[in-house]
């Protein structure tokens, strides 16, 4: 059991990481990465989204019509979605004018319906719940990763502290959207050239799945 | 029974009822701290503009009793205008502004003088320009640098300084055209409220 819990842990912070292997959530790692503040409130929202759908949707997997999955899964992404964005709104309302309407696109973040279709839907609700859970940390951890290169070097700060001095000229393009860009494919650059070397070094033939892109 | 087709909707409809009904009664718990925070939002907006100082560590409710002592709403030729007047009985005016930002709207709160000839100061309530570049029109060195110029009396009443032209403030290096749609909605909000309020004067 325990193993098991370790395994997901491993898969989703690292091996199988949703965004540097699985390519999915690319949109907001573009469009919140600019402040780490904002991406970690983002990533915590998608961390409980994807939990929570998750755990709903293992719970009701036994009822819910093959036919319509896809729909009710939706349904159950989006009650979620809504909730968090009145959590925002009500109690963060400073963080909620920050992410604007990025809040609302968790929805879109293939992650979740990625989790709800391929792990929820054939497992136990506890075990998808961590699963979800663990997806979200996998996407956090990435993005903060971008982020914090990006208000380094856009801002000079991180989380809003002077990091480099006034010597330190800021580059606008790590404030643009494109930059994110540039610092993701580096991680994936690195990402793949540690897996590849990994892999020769045990003397495995490598092989790479075509892998899939989305939202 | 699992593969027919009223099944399947009959479960739909039944799980939509069930997740939205849900979704209301959570919505409807929450509106009042949701407009509590918009109204807090708009009135601290409207006071910092007339630059009236908000005593540090006031609550909500001491803030609106605050904001009532000091300002009384008055409708000038079908438009809400804010109205302050100070003990030596100077009337100045907060003028909410909206138009379009580069993402979205950008909506927000000039104050003017009685004569309408000089900025008091200006607050925004709500914009979604980019963070780091347009979003930067949030800053307080941005908007204290509206506090007390004189409108120019033709063409653009507020001007940006560039090299070569004078004006009365500084745009934002890199957020070209949020700065240009600030300083266009500013313009034509004033010029609005100069034919309406202008009228009774």
């Amino acid at each position: 059991m325990a193993s098991q819990y370790r395994e997901i842990a491993k898969k989703t912070l690292w091996s199988d990481n949703p965004v540097i292997k699985q390519i999915l959530g690319i949109c907001s790692a573009l469009a919140v990465t600019n402040l780490v503040s904002n991406t970690l409130v983002m990533g915590i929202g998608v961390a409980l989204v994807t939990a929570f759908s998750s755990l709903t949707v293992s719970a009701l997997r036994n009822i819910i019509p093959i036919r319509v999955r896809m729909m009710v899964q939706t349904l159950i992404i989006a009650f979620y979605v809504i909730i968090v964005d009145i959590i925002l709104r009500a109690y963060y309302p400073d963080m909620s004018r920050a992410l604007g309407p990025y809040v609302g696109l968790i929805i879109t973040n293939c992650i979740i319906m990625g989790r709800c279709e391929a792990f929820a839907q054939a497992n136990k609700p506890l075990l998808s719940f961590y699963d979800g859970f663990m997806s979200g940390m996998g996407y956090t951890l990435i993005l903060t990763i971008i982020a914090v290169v990006r208000e380094l070097m856009g801002f000079g700060t991180i989380l809003g502290f002077r990091i480099l001095g006034d010597w330190w000229t800021p580059w606008t393009i790590m404030v643009m959207a494109p930059s994110a860009f540039f610092v993701l494919a580096s991680i994936i650059w690195v990402a793949n050239s540690l897996t590849v070397s990994k892999e020769k070094a045990a003397g495995q033939s490598i092989s790479r799945g075509v892998q899939t892109s989305g939202n | 029974m699992k593969d027919k087709a009223w099944f399947n909707l009959v479960f739909m409809l039944i799980c939509t009822a069930l997740f939205t009904g849900i979704l209301s009664g959570f919505y409807v718990y929450s509106r009042p701290q949701i407009s509590a925070n918009a109204r807090l939002n708009e009135i601290t907006a409207q006071l910092n503009a007339l630059n009236i100082v908000i005593p540090a560590g006031m609550s909500s409710t001491d803030l609106e009793l605050y904001y009532e002592q000091h300002i009384v709403v008055k409708n000038m030729n079908g438009f809400d205008v804010y109205q302050y007047e100070t003990n030596d009985g100077s009337i100045y005016y907060a003028i909410p502004f909206e138009g379009a930002g580069l993402w979205g709207d950008i909506t927000g709160i000039i104050a003017l003088d009685q004569e309408l000839k000089t900025v008091v100061g200006m607050d925004f309530v709500s914009q979604n320009e980019t963070p780091g570049l347009g979003g930067r029109i949030q800053e307080d060195w941005f908007k204290e640098q509206f506090r007390g110029i004189t409108l120019y009396s033709d063409g653009d009443l507020i001007r940006y300084a560039a090299a070569g032209s004078e004006g009365q403030v500084d745009a934002i290096t890199g957020a070209t055209a949020t700065s240009s749609a600030v300083i266009d909605i500013l313009n034509e909000s004033i010029k609005q409220a100069k034919t309406r309020i202008g009228g009774d004067n």
